[in-house]
């Protein structure tokens, strides 16, 4: 069921009342229902005001079937990184989110056919949004989850990471998520477990299933991700989530420009075919999508950038900046946002304009997609 | 075995002997009597007449000084559960050399004359390869208050370092330059800015930000070699920067040099063998410090050495056990075990740089005696009798689980190598016989 179609039910009226509400033909509010045509931005936005914000532009963008539906292209027992995936691995993972995601809305139960599996969730750094996203498409797929507690576990009473691993394995739990400070852990985890380990973000390293869900977020929108023009910004130097989107984004065909203050830029990126810009005018012309990233606190006090407040002035995101990108471009950012420090706060809050409520939503289903993944081909081993 | 074999006169015969103090490379004999040498050169070729010796036919191989590794860590005092005198011993002795220059960064450190002596009993105790303690340039290696260098030196610390820090106050560094110099003592830093390298595990740069690692910008190094140079030129004395891995850092001492200054410089076998895609996917055993560069940069150290712009190779080894590298990258220790891997992949400029084997012998003999002001690392009459036997023709494969050293934190398991250790001398006493070679001892 279409998730205004739910609505109009919850609220007790009729498509026929919604429609003449939005001043709309009920043919028109009918091909909006079944995917067949997204509404002007001027009714998405009665629609949004209509319904209180419960409807926003993502319940419009629905891909109707894939024709490649067997997601057996990703072979991997882990996803350790965007590194080494070939646009056909990234392709699956992505389709079996589209799939996963309509699903979901024709029929929201709870898969049975996972029962018994186990996830960890093993977070050495803290964590709220992809903690819980993962506990969430796990559990939406009937798999138990255990979140260690890293404060109370044995690795503050000195227990090297290796043995918590070990002792985690004999366990034998069928997905471990890692999340550590440090990069390289997750692959250090990798070669000396028996389960699928999923990298939830290690070091500076990458963070893959967050750029998995960038792009499922970007090609619902666009439709392609191949021929785009995509804008990073912000602390580059630092971000695995960078990283990680660079790579992806490349691999799938589209066009990344990178803008970022000189000091918060990372060498040799441009080997991976990204265009490096220090100014929003330059970096935004023709772009289609301007992602965010998020500034640490520590490195607005000098070190790398005088001021939080001089940081805003050059590379915060604001309308007039994103006046220089297309008329319709889109801007994500993986949170948690700093308002008023890498984006205009009202502007963050424009629905129309920004996915980053969505990208939340899109993590689920992305990464119910990959624990599925992994969960059959470690199967498929046995 | 071999003790009840030593005698106090041992005669070599048959050996390609080579002395790179005076230039000597040719088929000849040598005797040894009374811990010295007593007699070396041509005319001993086929000398075996002589009474109540142990004589030795070399079958050509070479017969030189015994090594001087100029940067060791042995593990004692304070880390035995990597490496302990006795393990470091055999395991230096089964590569030919016969002394070492340990490290300060000990624990506790060697800055006071009771942990110098400590290290003296044990190598007594041990009576292997020959140990000689350098002492913190600073007090407990903190960087600020000069250590008591003229009363170390007494004690017998043989140079003043700060292991793999520098001094980061220029004054501070001034000083221990301008101090040292009334004792004529050698001051060696492994020079790499402090600030630029704080945090970084690897080299910085492309692939370190690939692996999402901290790096240590090559500049880190330049920046603390060009600082350290213009304070000697003010103070003048004598300084060593060892662990060198940058093209750059070969230009500026080079310049340096050519002003007459008391410089030298040297690097490990691990720089000119490897760059840094050894750390491949976060490999811990190849993180060492300072850390493996560029291939520009290993090729450039490569030719300096051929060149003869580097002075000294050094083992820099560094054992790490097991719980120290089985970690996440950035959590795992520095280091790489160099003894038993020094002549192997040394032998490289020869077979592959065209370097003459004098001058790579020189390299791990005369020149780190001269540095140290040893009597040794040469073939002179009344010279002690450190020497080494070696066949570098006889191919084998470096195995980790064959390293004498108590860790095995090499990067050359499985590597082809040629230059196998035949005996090892030390004062007259052979310490070391391969196990696989049938000791070709004649009696008379």
């Amino acid at each position: 069921m279409h998730a205004l179609d739910k609505w109009i039910k919850d609220n007790s009226i009729s498509r026929k009342i919604l429609a003449s509400n939005l001043n709309i033909s009920i043919a028109s509010l009918s091909r909006y229902l079944s995917g067949d045509r997204i509404p002007k931005q001027e009714i998405m936005e009665k629609i949004i005001s209509y319904t209180d914000g419960k409807i926003n532009p993502t319940n419009f963008y629905i891909v109707k079937n894939n024709k490649n539906n067997n997601f057996s292209e990703y072979r991997k027992d882990h996803l350790l990184g965007i590194e080494d995936l070939k646009e056909s691995e990234i392709s699956s993972l992505l389709n079996r989110a589209d799939d996963i995601i309509r699903e979901n809305r024709i029929q929201p139960t709870v898969n049975q056919k996972y029962r018994g599996k186990t996830l960890v969730n093993l977070f050495f750094e803290d964590s709220t949004r992809t903690k819980t996203s993962f506990e969430l498409a796990a559990k939406r797929l009937g798999i138990d989850v255990i979140n260690m507690q890293i404060e109370t576990s044995s690795i503050r009473k000195g227990e090297s990471l290796l043995d918590t691993a070990m002792t985690l394995n004999a366990m034998q739990p069928d997905i471990l998520v890692i999340r550590h400070s440090l990069s390289g852990t997750p692959h250090l985890l990798a070669n000396k477990v028996n389960c699928g380990v999923i990298n939830a973000g290690d070091g500076q390293h990458e963070h893959p299933t967050q750029a998995l869900l960038d792009a499922l977020a970007i090609r619902r929108r666009k439709k392609r991700i191949k021929g785009l023009k995509i804008a990073i910004c912000g602390d580059i130097a630092h971000s695995r989530v960078a990283r990680s989107n660079i790579k992806l984004l490349i691999t799938m065909g589209a066009t990344v420009n990178l803008i970022a203050p000189s000091t918060l830029m990372a060498e040799g990126l441009s080997d991976y075919g990204a265009n490096i810009f220090n100014n929003f005018k330059e970096g935004l012309n023709e772009v289609d999508i301007v992602m965010i990233l998020r500034l640490q606190k520590e490195r607005m006090q000098g070190s790398y950038i005088p001021s939080a407040k001089e940081y805003f002035k050059f590379y915060g995101l604001d309308r007039e900046k994103l006046s220089f990108a297309k008329s319709d471009a889109l801007v994500m950012h993986p949170g948690p946002i700093n308002r008023g420090v890498e984006i205009d706060s009202e502007l963050a809050d424009d629905i129309n304009r920004t996915l980053i409520l969505e990208q939340v939503e899109l993590g689920v289903a992305i990464r119910m997609s990959v624990i599925e993944h992994l969960i059959n081909n470690l199967e498929h081993k046995k | 075995m071999i003790e009840a074999k030593n005698k106090s006169k041992i005669v070599f015969k048959n050996a390609r002997i080579i002395d790179p103090h005076s230039g000597f490379d040719d088929k000849a004999g040598l005797i040894v009597e009374n811990k010295v040498i007593k007699d070396f050169g041509k005319h001993l070729l086929k000398n075996d007449n002589i009474d109540d010796a142990l004589i030795i036919d070399c079958n050509n191989n070479i017969l030189c000084p015994g090594f001087i590794d100029l940067s060791a860590n042995i593990g004692e005092p304070g880390e035995e559960f990597k490496e302990n005198v006795n393990t470091a011993s055999d395991a230096a002795l089964a590569s030919g050399i016969t002394s070492i220059v340990c490290m300060p960064n000990t624990n506790p450190i060697i800055d006071q004359i009771p942990i110098i002596q400590y290290i003296e009993k044990r190598a007594k105790e041990t009576n292997g390869v020959k140990i000689y303690a350098s002492a913190s340039i600073t007090k407990n290696l903190e960087g600020e208050k000069l250590t008591e260098m003229g009363l170390l030196l007494e004690a017998g610390a043989i140079l003043f370092s700060e292991a793999n820090q520098v001094i980061r106050n220029t004054k501070v560094m001034k000083q221990a330059l301008t101090y040292a110099k009334n004792f004529d003592a050698t001051i060696m830093i492994s020079p790499q800015d402090p600030d630029l390298s704080l945090n970084g595990v690897m080299n910085g740069g492309a692939l370190a930000n690939k692996l999402g690692l901290p790096g240590i910008p090559k500049v880190a190094e330049i920046l603390q070699i060009e600082r350290d140079i213009r304070l000697l030129e003010n103070t003048g004395g004598k300084l060593h920067f060892f662990n060198i891995t940058t093209k750059e850092a070969i230009i500026a001492i080079e310049n340096a040099k050519n002003k007459e200054l008391n410089l030298t410089c040297s690097t490990a076998p691990h720089y000119f063998t490897l760059n840094e895609t050894a750390v491949d996917e976060w490999k811990t055993f190849a993180k060492v410090f300072p850390p493996l560069r560029s291939e520009i940069d290993r090729e450039a150290i490569y030719n300096a050495l051929i060149n003869n712009k580097i002075d000294i190779i050094s083992s820099h080894h560094t054992p790490q056990d097991q719980d120290s590298k089985r970690l996440p990258f950035e959590q795992a220790e520095f280091g790489i075990i160099g003894f038993e891997t020094l002549l192997p992949i040394s032998l490289d400029l020869y077979f592959n740089g065209k370097m003459k084997l004098i001058n790579l012998i020189d390299k791990l003999t005369y020149q780190p005696a001269k540095l140290l002001n040893l009597n040794s690392g040469k073939l002179k009459i009344g010279s002690p009798a450190d020497l080494t036997l070696i066949d570098i023709n006889t191919p084998h494969k470096l195995k980790l689980e064959n390293m004498i050293s108590k860790s095995k934190n090499s990067l050359f398991d499985d590597y082809n190598a040629k230059g196998k250790i035949l005996y090892t001398i030390v004062d007259g006493r052979i310490v070391y016989s391969d196990p696989n070679m049938k000791l070709s001892v004649e009696k008379k």
